[in-house]
């Protein structure tokens, strides 16, 4: 066994380790996750006219217009944006550790109470509100269609006849995978612009994409020097789509869509990106031997 | 050019990369120390830190493509020389941490406290700026000689302190350089305490402080003033990220201390005339209690010690041994040399794999 081989064995064997202990998220700063549980607020009592809070991205921001002629505080207890006070005619959107389902395990169907007393004005109005569990999936059948891809796309590039080409289409599918993904991602969210949330959805996805576009086209103009970088940005992308495998774990993904198909595209950019990265060994190795044949 | 050698814009373009990193990760320290309930991902802070590895990425691959083949392979990748293939290790160690540490932080939650120092993650990602700092200097070391011309220590000064600084910000939690603590007075002092802390961040930073110093030296004749700039600017710029509340005399005072110890010892080494490894060997055991020996007699006057005679002689003795032991290792070990020689660069050279 090789050096290599031992370090790949060791970061799956981690890895393996690290996903079967994972326990329920905790609150992630700065973007959405996946949860097994949706939030709704149910009422505010007393009713104020003007005053509506409302649980919005399934529950895991709040969001508080305050249309009323006094201003709103938020008590403190909530995490780092509370307390809080909203000025009449303000609104506040914010996450809240009393309401939010990020870290709750909860049954599917179960359900579980939170409440917030507002000071309006100096009148004290709380805010009813419930956390309902969901079934998350099972995630054997995500992981095993990820696992079979990556193996597979190493298999079929060598018996290829034109292993350069295969893996710049496959290349070319993890990245519309992960563009997908990351563009369903950020349609999720409605609490921050869009541009900033795709660009921070995307992260050093930005250098994958260019990488993967730019090498097949490199590829498919009859220069196999651009497999290096379809090998590099489909690595790029397995590594960055790493942290959305909560989604084969979780129930209520942060997706706008159906959470099938975000499961697909997670299972699409992990496996063909990997695949990719690992069939790029063999396949530059046969391209560039092919080539010095053709010098010699 | 041949692979193995770099020009002087390649070595200052990746000193600029590797600068605008540390610069993010320096700014992001900063701002977390600063900045209570920093909870949004979109600071300044890290729009430095990001770009950083993008720039940094983009001029590896600039620096990669006239050394690579028609069509490269992964083993002429891994071929590449040392210079570049140690911040290629860097830079991929970043981008895999950046991305486990994101899946770290949806599984198990934002690290707080001294979990950012120990997260697992978060070690992949300070080892790799490391690496890719260090790339300027191995550049550097390239080129024949053993004299460095002003410029050239320049770079290989900046490349040794952007190297170590990540580790002396990682390093916070066991850093003499992160906190102005001089025991809390009790008598006996207890084993598990603070004051015990503050030993371990003694003997890391001695560490810290003299590896680039012994690194630099073991391959150039050591510039005037390098040691100096190597031990005082990490402790300006940890005071400005860290201690900013204790006021400037403990930063200043390294500074200081070092500037004097390089002068006793170069004075010392001008009239003793030792051979060269006894020379370093005596720089090793001497200036790390000379500049913390400095540094109790300055505290003793301005806050007070709180530490008796055998905390403060049993202190500086370890870190005495601390900075031999760090000498002698440094600079006696070397890599082997390699076995076959020829048959790397051939490949290289061809981009056809021997088989």
């Amino acid at each position: 066994m090789t050096v290599l081989h031992r370090l790949a064995c060791l970061v799956l064997t981690a890895g393996g380790l690290l996903l079967a202990w994972a326990s329920p998220a905790a609150a992630h700063a700065g973007g959405l996750v996946a949860t097994d549980a949706r939030s709704h607020v149910v009422a505010l009592s007393p009713a104020v006219p003007g005053l509506e809070v409302t649980a919005i991205e399934d529950g895991a921001r709040l969001r508080l217009r305050n249309h009323t002629t006094v201003p709103v505080g938020v008590p403190t207890g909530g995490g780092a944006a509370t307390p809080a006070v909203v000025a009449a005619g303000q609104k506040l959107t914010w996450i809240d550790t009393r309401s939010t389902p990020e870290g709750r395990s909860l049954g599917a169907g179960a359900t579980q109470a939170w409440s917030i007393v507002l000071d309006v004005g100096g009148t004290p109005v709380t805010v009813t509100g419930e956390l309902v569990g969901a079934r998350p999936p099972s995630p054997v059948p995500w992981w095993l269609a990820a696992v079979l891809l990556a193996v597979a796309v190493p298999l079929v590039a060598r018996r290829s006849r034109r292993p350069g080409d295969l893996l710049a289409a496959t290349g070319l599918v993890a990245m519309a995978a992960s563009i997908t993904h990351v563009a369903g991602s950020t349609l999720a969210v409605e609490s921050a612009p869009m541009a900033g949330t795709f660009l921070s959805a995307a992260g050093i996805n930005l250098l994958a994409w260019p990488l993967i576009l730019g090498g097949a086209v490199t590829v498919f103009r009859g220069r196999p020097a651009g497999v290096l970088a379809v090998c590099a940005g489909a690595a790029l992308t397995a590594v960055f789509v790493l942290p959305d495998v909560t989604s084969f774990h979780r129930a209520v993904l942060p997706f706008a869509g159906p959470a099938v198909v975000e499961r697909i595209l997670v299972v699409l950019a992990l496996g063909t990106g990997i695949g990719v990265a690992v069939a790029g060994a063999s396949v530059l190795r046969t391209l560039a031997l092919r080539a010095g044949a053709e010098v010699r | 050019m041949t692979p193995s050698s770099f020009s002087a814009r390649e070595r200052w373009v990746l000193l600029v990369a590797s600068a605008w990193l540390v610069s993010g990760l320096q700014l992001d320290a900063y701002a977390h120390a600063t900045t209570p309930e920093l909870e949004t991902f979109w600071t300044p802070w890290h729009g430095v830190l990001y770009s950083g590895i993008a720039v940094s990425g983009l001029t590896l691959v600039w620096l990669m493509r006239p050394r690579l083949p028609v069509i490269p392979t992964y083993r002429t990748l891994l071929a590449l020389p040392n210079a570049l293939r140690v911040p290629m290790i860097g830079m991929a160690l970043l981008l895999v941490g950046g991305g486990v540490d994101t899946l770290w932080h949806n599984v198990f939650g934002i690290e707080q406290g001294l979990e950012i120092f120990v997260s697992p993650s978060h070690e992949f990602i300070i080892l790799g700026m490391v690496l890719v700092a260090a790339g300027p200097a191995l550049m550097l070391a390239t080129v024949p000689g053993d004299r460095l011309s002003p410029g050239d220590a320049t770079l290989a000064t900046i490349s040794a302190l952007l190297s170590a600084l990540p580790l002396h910000i990682y390093s916070l939690h066991a850093s003499a350089l992160g906190s102005t603590f001089f025991g809390d007075g009790r008598d006996p002092v207890r084993i598990f305490s603070t004051d015990a802390q503050s030993v371990h961040g003694y003997l890391f930073s001695t560490v810290l402080l003299l590896v680039p110093i012994l690194l630099i030296g073991r391959r150039w004749h050591l510039p005037i003033g390098v040691p100096t700039l190597l031990v005082g600017l990490p402790a300006i710029l940890m005071h400005l990220m860290f201690t900013t509340d204790d006021g400037w005399w403990m930063s200043l005072t390294v500074a200081g201390a070092a500037a004097g110890a390089e002068l006793v010892l170069r004075l010392g080494a001008h009239f003793l005339r030792l051979p060269a490894e006894a020379g370093w060997f005596l720089i090793g055991l001497l200036a790390p209690p000379l500049v913390w020996g400095t540094v109790l007699i300055v505290a003793s006057r301005i806050e007070g010690v709180g530490w008796n005679v055998h905390m403060v002689s049993g202190l500086l003795t370890l870190t005495a041994f601390t900075g031999a032991a760090t000498t002698l290792v440094t600079r006696n070990v070397r890599p082997a040399p390699a076995a076959t020689p020829q048959a790397v660069p051939e490949e290289v050279r061809t981009g056809v794999p021997a088989s």
